[in-house]
């Protein structure tokens, strides 16, 4: 049934669908419609719904349920992604599954409260203490918020790891169709970690749970470096799981790249201008981490020109890092930041007109 | 004859060298044993699980027969919030943190835990300072307190008993030592009723374990325990703040 929806509902429901059983949150600017779909829709259904005191409780009481067995997702927006690493490296040391639906908003600091796309890299390259990763992934739908939260909490139990959602209120507040549909995933069998009282558990036995494998040995990590061998292992089987969409591609010599919002305003882009005789296409990372660089180091191969559209301030970093290191010097990069916005108030965003403009000029178009 | 076992370590110790992993004269392991004890008295240990803290306590969760974390420095009471409302009244929580865990970084969770009125219990360890990096003394709020090699910290972190005593959603606070057998008893006999208070489904409870640290003190075991006697005591005094419903 096709319904009309918008994305912050549509990653409710879709966790619902994916068997969420406990949601905790910090309400802050814009993701307070994913926190009262939570506290509307959970309760009722016998389902945990639990409003911290600060994100960094969120982060340890997730890190509670999900140490406890339950499915369990968290939702926040860019000043409270700040309070969240310390969190998020302890439940990757302890290789706990989550699901973490970030939603960007403009910054630094306290910013504004309205969209941006400034922390890829906040996401990308994990802020918290020792080095791990998590997979990200951004939709750019209402029905790819729907989908991917679904997604995420099967990769989320497959890796034992975090997963995060990164997207931003030009994706879930607009309402669009979208069908609620069930995707079929094949999670792994319910593991021996979970902690509930050693009665609980068939064998018996006692379980630990610890975030702290160089201080602790265990029968499964007897050593400090045997740990960490397995988290490299496992990071590069996440590898894997690498997704990505291409538009017009084939034949393109310019190619835009862009991730959420902004991937719908290229994908435009690249109708209008091939509408005037202009060979565009879009290559769109769904997955940010794993990065997508092998389409892109092709095309760079084929000579093909980049053009990254990102709403941030491209030159310091984010999407534009990463297909900086794709390209590796062989192709001329340029970029459509937050500095082409259109507005210059907090409610700026970027247009297909500017990726147009700098499209023709990088084609010598005038 | 019938034969009585009238020494021997807590069954549900599973650590496997001599000793436990802490300086002499150290009060972990006695504290701890005073919790590992209860929970054997009370026959609950398949239902327990037991969340330690950071700092010295740190390896504690790895040495017991339960269900069992190490949490990160000042964030069990959160973790054990949401385990206990994931699994329900049948299930014991525990954390075992002491005064640089819970009375500084852990602050906000613990408050808030017994502002919620989670039924859950903690056992506070409060040596007055940080033992495993180096001198440092504990948070005494806005005195600023230089550090002194050569004598215990006069000052005291929060008075937790006073601050919690007020919430409605706390149902027990007790403050106890275990310096000699009486006071093991003693305090043995808090933790039994907090623990039978989450039980009942009570509410937030708390008991607070005066602990020597002879190595930060920079005192012998017999001085750390007539230093806790005599000054500790004096400003944290020992009994039941607490013992009510809870909500």
């Amino acid at each position: 049934m096709i319904e009309i929806m918008e994305g912050n509902h549509a990653l409710g429901w879709g966790a619902l669908e994916a068997g969420c059983n406990a949601y905790c949150s910090y309400p802050v600017t814009p993701q307070n419609e994913i926190v009262e779909w939570f506290a509307r829709e959970f309760p009722p259904r016998g389902k945990f719904f639990l409003q911290s005191t600060s994100e960094i409780e969120s982060s340890f009481l997730c890190m509670g349920f999900v140490a406890g067995g339950a499915r369990t997702m968290t939702s926040t927006a860019s000043p409270g992604w700040g309070l969240y690493p310390e969190g998020m490296s302890h439940i990757v040391a302890a290789e706990l599954p989550l699901v973490v639906a970030l939603l960007m908003r403009g910054g630094p600091g306290q910013g504004t409260t309205r969209q941006s796309q400034m922390d890829y890299t906040s996401a990308t390259s994990p802020g918290g203490q020792g080095g791990y990763k998590n997979i990200v992934i951004a939709p750019y739908s209402c029905q790819e918020c729907y989908d991917f939260v679904q997604l995420a909490f099967y990769l989320a139990e497959k890796y034992r790891n975090p997963v995060i959602l990164l997207t931003e209120p030009n994706v879930t507040r607009v309402l669009e169709q979208m069908e609620r549909r069930p995707l079929k995933f094949d999670y792994p069998p319910e593991g021996k970690w979970a902690l509930g009282g050693k009665a609980r558990h068939s064998d018996g036995k006692a379980r630990l749970i610890t975030s702290g494998y160089g201080l602790t040995s265990t029968e499964e990590h007897p050593s400090y470096l045997s740990y960490l061998k397995h988290l490299h292992d496992k990071f590069e089987r996440m590898r894997e799981e690498v997704r990505y969409e291409q538009y017009e591609v084939e034949d393109a010599d310019v190619v835009l790249v862009a991730y959420g919002y902004t991937a719908r305003v290229s994908r435009e882009v690249v109708k209008q201008a091939r509408a005037e005789g202009i060979k565009a296409g879009l290559i769109r990372p769904v997955t940010l981490w794993p990065f997508p660089a092998e389409p892109i180091s092709k095309k760079a191969e084929e000579g093909a020109k980049f053009l990254v559209v990102e709403d941030n301030l491209g030159e310091i970093g984010g999407l534009s890092d990463d297909v900086r290191l794709a390209v590796a010097g062989r192709a001329e990069i340029s970029l459509v930041t937050a500095l082409d916005r259109h507005d210059p108030g907090e409610g700026g965003s970027i247009y297909p007109g500017k990726v147009l403009e700098k499209l023709k000029k990088i084609k010598g178009i005038r | 004859m019938v034969k009585k076992v009238v020494c021997g370590k807590p069954r549900l110790w599973r650590y496997r060298s001599t000793s436990l992993p802490f300086c002499p004269g150290c009060q972990h392991g006695v504290g701890a044993r005073a919790v590992l004890e209860t929970v054997e008295e009370l026959g609950i240990e398949g239902k327990t699980i037991f969340l330690g803290g950071g700092g010295c306590a740190y390896p504690l969760p790895s040495l017991l027969d339960l269900d069992a974390m190490q949490c990160p420095n000042g964030r069990a009471t959160s973790i054990g919030s949401a385990m206990k409302r994931l699994h329900g009244g049948e299930t014991v929580i525990i954390t075992y943190q002491d005064d640089n865990d819970a009375l500084a970084v852990g602050t906000e969770p613990l408050i808030h835990a017994a502002l919620r009125g989670d039924a859950i219990t903690v056992i506070l360890a409060n040596n007055a300072g940080y033992g495993s990096t180096g001198w440092q003394m504990a948070s005494p709020g806005d005195t600023p307190v230089p550090p002194e090699m050569d004598k215990p910290n006069p000052l005291f972190p929060i008075n937790i008993m006073e601050l919690l005593a007020e919430f409605e959603g706390v149902s027990y606070l007790a403050r106890g030592t275990v310096s000699s057998a009486n006071d093991f008893e003693e305090t043995k006999g808090y933790i039994k009723t907090a623990i039978a208070k989450q039980m009942a489904g009570a509410g937030f409870n708390l008991v607070e374990i005066l602990t020597a640290c002879p190595a930060r003190w920079h005192l012998t075991p017999q001085e750390s325990l007539k230093w806790i006697r005599e000054e500790m005591v004096a400003g944290l005094p020992l009994g039941e703040f607490k013992n009510g419903g809870g909500n």
